[in-house]
């Protein structure tokens, strides 16, 4: 890559805190690092839709922390008088077949979804990472044997693998967590994998090498930093099909169980009414919608600021 | 001679968000049917200036100029499918590694017989007998067996001289070679360099060498064109470098390692912040 | 101070065998700087990475300061020998700062004083202390190639093995480098092995020289013999030839000495 010279190059200019944040020569580790983490979210709040899709998923997690205080009724108080009530001032989006109102429902459903992407991701991705780092920097028979081990569970599709799990331990929302994250680390591993192997060659790694250190040290301190952008990218673009098969798995009954307001399951009960009372299953639908499009644009947008070429090389 | 190429004040500009950098500050240069050599280091915009005679530059870099013209055509006001002709065809580019300009899934003869169809309209029998007369230009052995081969299957050498091959075959009236023979060894670039010499002269073609190499482009090219941040910093004959004038080519030409120097330290370039400024 | 015996490297197995390095000997005094010159494929740079351990599959003698070195190495021998690499983009890990990347050898190897050895380090090879904290896309060619002849010295290495160090730079940064390392060897009294495919660098550093072809070393030569262009290889003679500059009759008179192309 052209070193252009740092002579004829007019940088942005900032006052106090920015400036200090986009200093060419910090002082300190926590400025280095700071600086970088700006200059990062300085290109990412560039792209108008990674900022709604960050947007979602702030008001996600938001609901999902405040909706016991935020829900105008309870999730679980069910009011037959007002069963299947249409929109109103009194049910923005109106109640389902037990009248219990929606807006509550989807609110601290939002809980569960959250719930279930962050264990599924906390879950997967460190295993994915491992393995695949462990088996492009080993290379050889232990590679093989990893790599074996990481194509059969990629050989199972996530649902029908969490049909079996469930019929083998039972319905419920932690089995379906499981369930997902099984079948969700196979490619984690394939892309670190890949990016280590890759890496494996760089003279960085010759050089630490050189200077006596050890496989765990080169793996954790130097190939897992560069792998990080493209799992995060990925794991981020996944969370929508984990939304989407956890709604799946609701769906079917196999997920969370009544009356836990999952919006699968919500969906599910809202099928019958479909016709005339659409709302009931149109809004969960709604939901899982918004936060999958929330994802996928967060991921877009993280892609474009982790990707290591963007970072002036 | 009526000038091939005359350029004034060409100036290209790259506006990110971050920053704004000016690759080629004010350049301008003419020159005739000869070799001319532009010398500079990273970042003196030589490689841009090339890329901008032949339209390469892409947004967000802008091209201006007050005056590109190429055998008289204004390339500036020209629409973008008649530049498309001249592309390929009156101008051609070699760039410094094979392996990244030649098409990998495509055999060396279709590319090169490809890239004469696209200037002339030709029959395939036409274009393979072409494309094997041009490989032998460029002393290729076996030009019918090379013509199968893939680009990962041919040395960097080679794929050298297939290029300068894909790039000769419509018959340009000017080369610009980007670093053609930065990336081989000296032995080859020696022969390489040999059969651009022969060609160049045997067709009466201009030729535009850009290289950090400062040496080989004094004993390559008739003319001499140093840069120094986007800027022109001195033009002289080749025959004439040691008795060149502005303090950055003396500079360069001391801080050479030569085989017969004497060892010591190597005298330092010291920049003088006067030459972002271009020449008084 | 470095003996090198009967050393062969092959890649690959069977028919697609490359001898890569074949029955290569040569021996380096303490404290002098020894060029190995060659075209690419002349195995040079693998007879370096034997030598610094990251290859470990060859077979000869390599003896070190009067000590045979196994296939593999131990961190003594890590302190003892290091390597500066060509690419000065690739040799320094871009998520690392330059505090990283100068700290890890010296916690590596439980040396204490990383702060002070951090900085010393640093004016050793003329960068202040407002470098420490950079990101290596923050600093040019010849600065990142700074911090890593840094890194290598950082361990008081006694011997440095010096990979095409400034094939990468621009020719000014490349003389400020060469001038920086010719320093270090006299400051430090080192011993360098350095590899390279320009003749002038080499000729500018070393006092003794071996060129390669396709493997094997075909000529041993002092510079002096370099410079006096009287060298009696005709290889040598026509990579000299080459090296001064284009001359289209030289051209003509090239040789094929079992070259690709």
């Amino acid at each position: 890559m052209k070193d252009l010279s740092l002579n004829n190059r007019v940088t942005a200019q900032g006052h106090g805190l920015r400036q200090w944040l986009l200093s060419n020569a910090p002082r300190s580790r926590r400025q280095a690092r700071l600086g970088r983490a700006y200059q990062a979210w300085l290109t990412f709040s560039q792209n108008r839709l990674a900022m709604i899709g960050l947007g979602i998923i702030i008001v996600l997690v938001a609901t999902a922390a405040l909706a016991p205080l935020m829900a105008p009724y309870p999730p679980n108080a069910p009011d037959l008088s007002e069963r299947l009530a249409p929109m109103s001032s009194a049910h923005w989006l109106g109640t389902d077949e037990l009248g219990r109102d929606i807006l509550s429902r989807i609110m601290h459903g939002s809980r569960l979804t959250l719930y279930v992407i962050v264990l599924v991701a906390i879950i997967a991705a460190p295993v994915g990472l491992l393995i695949g780092t462990v088996a492009g920097y080993a290379g050889g028979w232990l590679d093989m044997v990893l790599m074996r081990g990481t194509d059969i569970f990629l050989a199972f599709p996530k649902l029908i693998l969490a049909l079996a799990f469930v019929a083998a331990l039972g319905p419920g929302i932690e089995n379906a967590i499981i369930a997902i994250a099984i079948t969700a680390w196979p490619p984690y591993a394939r892309i670190a994998r890949a990016e280590t192997i890759t890496i494996r060659k760089a003279d960085f790694i010759k050089a630490a090498r050189l200077q006596g250190a050890g496989p765990t040290r080169l793996i954790w301190g130097h190939v897992v930093p560069l792998c990080l952008s493209s799992l995060i990218v990925r794991v981020t673009l996944d969370m929508a099909g984990i939304i989407l098969t956890a709604a799946g798995l609701g769906f079917l009954g196999l997920g969370a169980q009544p009356p836990l307001p999952e919006w699968g399951a919500m969906i599910s009960s809202g099928r019958k009414f479909m016709l005339d009372q659409w709302w009931v299953a149109a809004m969960p639908g709604i939901a899982i919608f918004v936060v999958s499009l929330g994802f996928n644009l967060l991921g877009d947008g993280l892609r474009d600021v982790l990707d290591p070429k963007a970072e002036g090389r | 001679m009526t000038a091939l190429l005359d350029v004034r004040n060409l100036r290209v500009t790259f506006e990110t968000r971050k920053e704004t950098i000016e690759a080629v500050r004010g350049v301008s240069f003419a020159m005739g049917r000869e070799k001319l050599g532009i010398v500079g280091e990273s970042g003196s915009g030589k490689s841009v200036t090339g890329r901008a005679l032949l339209g390469l530059v892409r947004p967000p870099g802008t091209v201006t100029a007050d005056q590109l013209l190429f055998d008289g055509v204004e390339l500036r006001q020209t629409d973008p499918r008649h530049l498309q002709a001249i592309r390929g065809r009156r101008i051609s580019m070699v760039m410094q590694d094979p392996k990244y300009s030649l098409n990998p899934v495509m055999t060396v003869g279709e590319q090169i017989a490809e890239a004469y169809r696209i200037h002339a309209r030709a029959s395939r029998s036409e274009a393979r007998r072409k494309t094997i007369e041009m490989l032998e230009a460029v002393r290729i052995r076996r030009p019918d067996q090379v013509y199968d081969t893939y680009p990962h299957e041919v040395s960097g050498g080679m794929g050298q001289r297939i290029m300068i091959a894909m790039m000769l075959i419509p018959g340009p009236d000017l080369l610009i070679a980007d670093e053609p023979t930065s990336a081989l060894d000296v032995t080859v670039q020696l022969q390489l360099l040999a059969i651009m010499d022969d060609l160049v002269q045997q067709r009466g073609m201009g030729l535009i060498f850009i290289s950090h190499d400062l040496n080989l482009v004094a004993s390559f090219c008739d003319r001499i064109i140093i840069m120094y941040a986007g800027r022109i910093m001195e033009t002289c004959a080749a025959a004439e470098l040691q008795h060149a004038r502005h303090p950055y080519t003396r500079g360069l030409l001391h801080c050479l390692p030569q085989i017969d120097t004497p060892p010591g330290a190597l005298p330092v370039l010291k920049r003088d912040p006067a030459w972002q400024d271009g020449t008084p | 101070m470095i003996t090198v015996s009967g050393l062969d490297v092959t890649f690959g197995r069977g028919s697609r065998a490359l001898r890569a390095v074949q029955d290569v000997s040569f021996e380096v005094e303490a404290g002098s700087v020894y060029g190995i010159v060659g075209e690419s494929g002349s195995g040079k740079s693998t007879v370096l990475n034997v030598l610094s351990g990251l290859n470990r599959h060859w077979s000869g003698t390599v003896t070190i300061d009067g000590e045979r070195l196994a296939l593999q190495r131990d961190r003594a021998f890590h302190k003892k020998v290091q390597m500066v690499f060509q690419d000065p983009y690739g040799s320094l890990h871009p998520r690392h700062t330059v505090d990283r990347i100068l700290s890890e050898p010296v916690t590596i190897h439980q040396l204490g004083q990383v702060e002070t050895r951090i900085l010393e380090a640093l004016g050793d090879v003329g960068l202040g202390p407002e470098f420490r904290f950079r990101y290596p896309h923050q600093l040019s060619g010849g600065q990142r190639q700074r911090v890593a002849v840094a890194r290598a010295l950082i361990l008081e290495p006694r011997i440095l093995l010096l990979d095409e160090p400034t094939s990468a730079l621009d020719v000014s940064v490349q003389a400020e480098v060469l001038n920086l390392l010719t320093h270090l060897h006299q400051q430090r009294n080192l011993t360098y092995i350095m590899v390279s495919h320009n003749l002038a660098v080499v000729a500018h550093m070393c006092r003794r020289i071996a060129v390669m072809n396709r493997g094997a070393i075909i000529e041993e030569l002092s510079v002096e013999t370099l410079r006096n262009k009287c060298p009696e290889h005709p290889y040598t003679r026509q990579l000299l030839k080459a090296s001064i500059g284009y001359d289209r009759e030289s051209a003509e008179t090239l040789e094929e000495f079992d070259l690709n192309e």
